[in-house]
């Protein structure tokens, strides 16, 4: 008895020093790093700091910048340190911001320290800041609750399930970043008076960004990559007027066809009521404006693909499934890249329009 | 007989010793009025031996009446004097005449154990009528009922009742060595007996059960338990037990069956977050804030920025005042109770949190334990997770989560390792398990 009296009060000492309380922590909300102009400190690191009260209204939220010049992130933040009264905290730091000019022109090896600190979940979100990741942090919306929440709920299916705002995980980030035949995607947060505008993306490669979306064809992205329900099918009609069609439910399968130039086929089908349309249109023709909006959205899905393969990204993962399905080595892979410059596309759209959303 | 009874209980004022002539013969009486039933006996005994007397009757009725017991051992004498029987001795040969006084005719409420729908009686503090009460409830021949008397002083008759079809042979005899090898002074409560019995101070947990539902009792032992009653005590004491049987209880058995399986799954629940839960929040307050949500953790945040003190300071003010609370509400009279409930909710629920003493979640914090608590069946098994708590709060303290992963593990090793006379306390399906396994426990 005494001696397991002594060997509990021994364990007693080996209690770590990772206690410190809740209050005595700064919650980094949002993290930005921006280049800076100074050749000697490259990294400018902006952090947003959470000052908490009990109460929890609409636009009572306040926070707290502090801006760094540093050589690099961990310095920066080790440096951080010193500005404030309480140890920062990254574990509910979700969203990293990171400055349009610090992505064109810095190596995004850079960027592993946030895969590399243990307090920085995986789970938080990526995005590029337009201008810069600074003016996204200076931004606190009117409606916020909690300090930063205003960027959590934009991403993921937390709050809003725009179909034009596509989230980036760090962990897929950083497998995108080292994984062959697929690109990071990322995207970008504009500033608009005191909200958000997050309806862009950028495609990178493995080393710089290529490519920046237009609002549609984001959408059109979002919707075959993370097969996005809530985004909506648009079709002009000859005398002016819109079918607007809202997707419920989307598949999209991938197949390529190994030949001299590689064919790759996306099979979609898709579903939804009308939301928009002109009287009597689905009596008269039902099939038909099934099949003339199928036509017009594998044509537009078509030019897209083809953009972003003219512009040498991959972010579809086009290559990683064509290595997976054809049991690829190094060589299949040179190949691939070799080749995919000419690839050829074709879309196969499947439209099913449930109803035109009213009952008469 | 008097000069002997007289030289072994002094003179005392409350016995009375006599020498009744009624002009043929005379005889010699003894007793305790205070433990004897008076009308009972001047019914049998003295009508018959002053008005009615008729010397051959009065001797055929010594002789044939069950009620009076030829006992010719003097030294058995005072034990039965102090049991509440009259002795007398009619023409040289001593009776003992059992005129016991009973406090009780009728079977009692619960009160511990409240049942909505079930039998609404329980055992009382008198061990005839609490075997009547399982015998009426367990009406077969198999059940056996072997007695004893224990304590030194207090000589407390304890019955040991099983079903001698379904009993498990070994926890028989190891219960039947335990209370012989025991030898105490005074036996007053079920559940000192249960203490001696089993070797309670290395134990965390009751191995024993104790009840004052005669249903429960019946039921356990048709599954093949063994029941020790007691004179003088409400509860009878159940052996062997498993964990699973004090998260039971009767009311399961009484309702539809998916809601009594809902019911038992919330008291689980409420066992672990009783348990668990202070020591949840120090470990996600001081160790690891990222376990919330970030709004629940800026709002811990923002409620904890009065409290000048360290999170396990504040746990234990509270549930120092909550155990405060909940003890003196056990022991205080009904009059004054209320008062406490009073002032204790007006501290716990507002003023400590207005002064800044503690955060508002730890009050949220503190009312689910206290309320979980009771959702615990039985009263000793909610003592042992009261207990229970303090050990989670001392690991989180100092380890934080990892320290309470390890400690849930190290429980329920230590469930594992635990048996309740001979048989696994934690075995989820004891008939089955005993079917598999070939060697003896």
């Amino acid at each position: 008895m005494k001696r397991i009296a002594i060997t509990l009060l021994l364990c007693l000492l080996v209690s770590g020093c990772g206690m410190k309380d809740i209050d005595k922590r700064f919650y980094v909300v949002t993290t930005g790093v921006d280049l800076s102009d100074n050749p000697a400190k490259p990294y400018r690191i902006s952090l947003r700091l959470a000052i908490t009260s009990a109460k929890a209204e609409s636009g009572s939220s306040r926070t707290e910048i502090q801006t760094i010049e540093a050589a690099s992130i961990a310095e920066g933040v080790r440096h951080l340190k010193a500005y404030v009264d309480k140890e920062l905290e990254f574990g509910h730091c979700r969203v990293f911001v990171l400055g349009k000019s610090l992505l064109e022109s810095s190596s995004p090896d850079a960027m592993s320290w946030f895969a590399r600190r243990r307090d920085i979940q995986m789970i938080s979100y990526f995005a590029v800041g337009e201008p810069d990741a600074l003016s996204v942090l200076k931004i606190t919306p009117e409606s916020e609750r909690y300090p930063g929440n205003a960027l959590f709920l934009s991403f993921g299916n937390e709050g809003t399930e725009s179909p034009y705002t596509v989230t980036s995980y760090l962990f897929d980030n950083s497998r995108r970043l080292l994984e062959k035949g697929i690109d990071p995607v990322l995207p970008i947060i504009r500033t608009q008076e005191k909200t958000y505008v997050i309806d862009r993306v950028m495609l990178l490669d493995k080393k710089k960004p290529r490519l920046t979306l237009t609002p549609g064809e984001t959408q059109l992205y979002k919707m075959i990559s993370s097969h996005s329900g809530k985004s909506e099918l648009v079709l002009p009609l000859e005398d002016g007027k819109r079918v607007v069609m809202t997707v419920s439910d989307i598949k999209a399968k991938v197949h390529i066809k190994r030949d001299s130039v590689p064919v790759i086929t996306v099979k979609i089908r898709m579903g939804g009521t009308l939301e928009e349309s002109p009287p009597n249109l689905l009596e008269k023709d039902w099939h038909g404006l099934e099949r003339r909006m199928a036509d017009r959205y594998s044509e537009q899905m078509e030019q897209l693909l083809i953009k972003i393969r003219d512009a040498g990204v991959d972010p579809l993962g086009f290559g990683l499934k064509y290595l997976s399905t054809y049991f690829g080595k190094e060589k299949d892979y040179k190949w691939w890249q070799s080749v995919y410059p000419e690839a050829k596309f074709n879309v196969v759209t499947d439209v099913r329009v449930r109803g035109p959303g009213v009952i008469r | 007989m008097l000069e002997r009874i007289e030289a072994v209980f002094g003179q005392p004022k409350d016995l009375v010793t006599e020498v009744m002539d009624n002009g043929y013969t005379s005889m010699e009486l003894c007793f305790f009025p205070s433990m004897c039933d008076i009308d009972h006996l001047k019914d049998a005994v003295l009508v018959p031996f002053s008005y009615r007397f008729d010397p051959d009757e009065f001797r055929r009725m010594l002789k044939s009446d069950i009620s009076f017991i030829r006992s010719d051992e003097p030294q058995k004498w005072p034990e039965l004097l102090l049991k509440g029987c009259a002795l007398l001795q009619y023409e040289g040969v001593v009776y003992c005449f059992t005129c016991v006084r009973k406090m009780l005719t009728e079977p009692g409420n619960t009160e511990v154990e409240a049942s909505l729908q079930g039998p609404q009686s329980s055992f009382t503090e008198d061990l005839d009528m609490n075997m009547n009460l399982l015998r009426l409830r367990y009406n077969s021949p198999t059940m056996n009922a072997d007695v004893m008397t224990k304590g030194k002083l207090s000589r407390t008759r304890i019955m040991i009742v099983y079903d001698r079809v379904t009993v498990d042979k070994s926890s028989l005899d190891e219960v039947k060595k335990r209370l012989e090898s025991i030898d105490p002074k005074l036996i007053q409560a079920a559940g000192q007996l249960a203490m001696l019995i089993g070797n309670a101070r290395f134990s965390m947990f009751p191995i024993t059960l104790q009840t004052e539902r005669p249903d429960r009792v019946a039921q356990l032992l048709q599954r093949g338990k063994i029941a020790l009653m007691l004179d003088g005590s409400r509860f009878a004491v159940t052996l062997p037990i498993r964990f699973f049987d004090f998260m039971h209880a009767m009311d399961d058995d009484y309702e539809p069956y998916w809601m009594g399986r809902i019911l038992i799954l919330f008291r689980y629940i409420g066992m672990m977050l009783s348990m668990t839960l202070p020591a949840l929040y120090i470990a996600a307050c001081s160790y690891n804030p990222e376990v919330f949500r970030v709004q629940l953790a800026f709002s811990i945040d923002g409620s904890r920025a009065a409290v000048p003190y360290p999170s396990f300071v504040e746990v234990f003010i509270m549930l120092f005042m909550i155990e405060a609370l909940i003890e003196s509400s056990i022991r205080l009279p009904r009059f004054v109770g209320s008062t406490a409930a009073t002032v204790g909710g007006l501290i716990l629920g507002q003023a400590a949190q207005q002064a800044g003493l503690v955060s508002s979640i730890m009050i949220i914090v503190t009312s689910v334990v206290a309320i979980s608590n009771f959702l615990i069946p039985n009263s000793s098994f909610s003592y042992s997770i009261r207990a229970m708590k303090y050990i989670f709060v001392i690991v989180a303290t100092f380890y934080g989560m990892v320290g309470i992963i390890v400690a849930v593990f190290l429980i329920v090793v230590y469930l594992c390792h635990l048996r309740s006379f001979g048989q696994p306390y934690l075995a989820v399906n004891l008939k089955r398990d005993q079917k598999h396994s070939s060697q003896p426990r």
